[in-house]
């Protein structure tokens, strides 16, 4: 297995040319020098054959400037091939800047390998203050164009609300390229006393595109998250989300789903940190799988040393529409600690054969009874989105796959 | 319209129905009765296509464009898009599915294979609540998950009701006065005999004499060993109703 730096010097390098590495990125570099890629011994890669994925020299994507129709339902903040290529916000609420990489924006940044390689591009982070509540929501667009199969786009983002601000982000990607590539984006959150984000995430990559989301966000004293995973696209699509309750009162409802076609593969890694008494989580992500298709739910619960009064809840439901699709579950609660509540739990199932008989002896084909049932299933975290048109936005995101078996499929 | 020949199926490997034969002409009214075991439920599966049944012999003809076709060559679908109904003994549940969306793709799917257009969720709607209206059921059955939480009677009442939106021409009804107080079975009966007419044609499976007194039939069959043994007018339930099945069996 070849070490992570070999697929990745060509881009630093071309990276320092414009722009010299400040230490903070030479020390990430330092730590990534002699890693080789994580095998299936480490705990988040269990299932998932990351160096399969990623061993090749990846090249910089190039940047491009084109005009985009903005939908005035929302402010729009856009990147092409992960630069950020125009804003469209006209408020005084939110304001955006370009920041050198550095390390203290979160309280307790991640130390998982791929968020370490996004900082190590060195690249600026996108910086989006939230100053008070934004009734319109914050629509981060994410377009990528004519990608190489080798081509990088590391994207960075860091949101901060300040106290009592609240707003709606949704995140979507439209990919236009199909050609592949590695897009690894950062986003970054931190909520502070009595804020609240809702957080929406499209994961619609080309099919032949690995995509990698972190997802790493701090609530503070009764501040609320809520966040809604779509993971739909790309031929490996991992989510990976660190949610910290840090002080009384804060709150995190995390709901998810994944449709995996074909040969893909998707994984959702969720790790939600009570670090505080009186905190409150909620998990709840479905999957559909088709084909010979994989996906992976790895939900970890921790609750700290002195957090009592801890509710901490986990529910991962899947379909399986075919005999070699595979799905590996794993709940996992770390307890330190008596005075919680924690739940979770697990199903995998297939399709009803009496429902679908009911169906078609009411003249419905097989193949639409098959997708009423997946969208019944799938409806129950669909109509939990509360802002009407991202749900309308996801809802054709889904159908899309649901309906042709995965994005660029041959017919 | 509806014939079927020396019919033998079966489940697992046993042969439950044992050469049966039938014909059934439009506007009339059927009954199978027979002991339990008697294989009634088994020919009602048979003729809708359920995949567990084999069928080893014969065949099931319906008049299809002008023309007797053996519809066991019909996927279940086929089959009921060109008019066949089975309203089951116990309606399946389907959480999560609209009621008014599975009747309009139901509908639809139906009018797709006729070639007439299909109708948009408003003017499906409007249609839907006339049905509702005329089957004097009310109308919150739409806005519920199929068959989730419906109690005996709301079930067997959903079935008429998708009888009344696909207009079949063949309907099959097994022990639909199953599990119904009188109410509800009078209520179930009230709507299938509205749905009568020259152009359909009813079997009712049924245990007992009391659903015929609701819904006359113009002929009765009696079922056993998976054929028919006895056929008569509707004074034939009332003999098994006072004499029993031993009587006519042995």
């Amino acid at each position: 297995m070849g070490q992570i730096v070999e697929s990745f010097e060509k881009v630093w390098a071309e990276a320092d040319q414009s722009h010299p590495p400040k230490n903070f990125v030479r020390l990430i570099r330092k730590e990534l020098e002699f890693l080789p890629w994580p095998d299936r011994g480490h705990e988040d890669f269990k299932y998932t054959n990351l160096s399969k994925y990623l061993n090749s020299p990846f090249i910089s994507s190039k940047k491009e400037l084109f005009q985009i129709e903005n939908d005035n339902a929302y402010h729009t903040i856009t990147f092409i091939n992960g630069y950020l290529t125009s804003k469209n916000v006209d408020t005084k609420s939110i304001q955006i800047s370009e920041l050198e990489p550095e390390s203290h924006f979160l309280e307790r940044p991640s130390t998982q390998i791929l968020s370490l390689l996004n900082w190590a591009q060195g690249s600026k982070t996108v910086h989006i203050q939230v100053l008070s509540t934004c009734t319109k929501p914050l629509f981060i667009q994410y377009i990528n164009v004519g990608s190489d199969s080798q081509s990088l786009i590391q994207p960075r983002i860091a949101v901060a609300l300040s106290p009592h601000a609240k707003i709606t982000i949704l995140e979507d990607t439209l990919d236009m390229g199909g050609s592949g590539g590695f897009v690894n984006k950062l986003f970054m959150a931190t909520l502070a006393e009595g804020s609240e984000l809702n957080h929406y995430r499209i994961q619609n990559e080309g099919h032949k595109s690995t995509s990698n989301g972190s997802n790493q966000v701090e609530v503070h004293r009764d501040a609320i998250y809520k966040t809604w995973h779509f993971n739909l696209g790309a031929l490996l699509g991992r989510e990976a989300s660190q949610i910290r309750l840090l002080e009384e009162g804060a709150r995190a409802q995390l709901k998810g789903l994944y449709l995996s076609t074909e040969n893909r593969q998707l994984d959702q890694h969720i790790e939600v940190f009570h670090d505080s008494k009186n905190t409150y989580s909620k998990q709840h992500f479905k999957g559909i799988l088709r084909g010979k298709s994989k996906a992976v739910f790895n939900g970890r619960i921790y609750v700290a040393k002195g957090a009592s009064g801890v509710d901490a809840r986990q529910l991962n439901n899947n379909l399986l529409l075919s005999s070699e699709a595979e799905i590996d579950t794993k709940p996992e609660l770390i307890i330190e600690n008596s005075d919680v509540k924690c739940s979770h739990g697990a199903t995998v199932g297939q399709l009803n054969p009496d429902q679908i008989f009911y169906l078609m002896a009411r003249g419905i084909p097989a193949p639409q009874a098959e997708e009423i049932i997946c969208r019944a299933f799938a409806e129950e975290i669909l109509f939990s989105i509360e802002n009407l048109d991202i749900r309308k936005k996801v809802t054709r995101a889904c159908a899309h796959v649901l309906n042709q078996g995965g994005l660029y499929a041959p017919v | 319209m509806f014939e079927i020949k020396n019919l033998h199926a079966g489940i697992d490997g046993k042969e439950v129905i044992k050469g049966l034969n039938l014909t059934v002409n439009p506007g009339e009214v059927h009954a199978i009765m027979g002991p339990n075991g008697s294989g009634k439920s088994t020919f009602s599966k048979v003729v809708a296509g359920h995949a567990d049944y084999e069928v080893s012999e014969g065949q099931v003809l319906l008049d299809i464009h002008f023309k007797m076709k053996d519809i066991l060559l019909l996927a279940p679908d086929e089959r009921a898009r060109n008019g066949v109904f089975l309203a089951f003994q116990y309606p399946t549940e389907v959480p999560g599915v609209n009621n008014l969306e599975f009747l309009r793709a139901s509908f639809n799917a139906t009018m797709r294979e006729q070639g007439i257009q299909e109708m948009d969720a408003t003017s499906f709607e409007a249609f839907v609540l006339k049905k509702i209206e005329f089957l004097g059921m009310k109308p919150d059955f739409l806005a519920r998950q199929v068959n989730v939480d419906f109690s005996g009677g709301e079930k067997k009442r959903n079935e008429v009701l998708q009888m009344a939106v696909l207009s079949p021409r063949l309907c099959i009804l097994d022990e639909i006065d199953s599990g119904l107080d009188v109410d509800s079975l009078k209520a179930v009966a009230d709507g299938v005999n509205r749905l009568r007419s020259k152009e359909n044609a009813f079997i009712l499976i049924t245990h007992y004499q009391r659903l015929l007194d609701y819904i006359v039939p113009d002929k009765v069959h009696i079922f056993n060993d998976g054929r028919i043994i006895k056929s008569g007018g509707k004074e034939l339930a009332k003999e098994v109703e006072t004499l029993g099945y031993d009587h006519l069996i042995h």
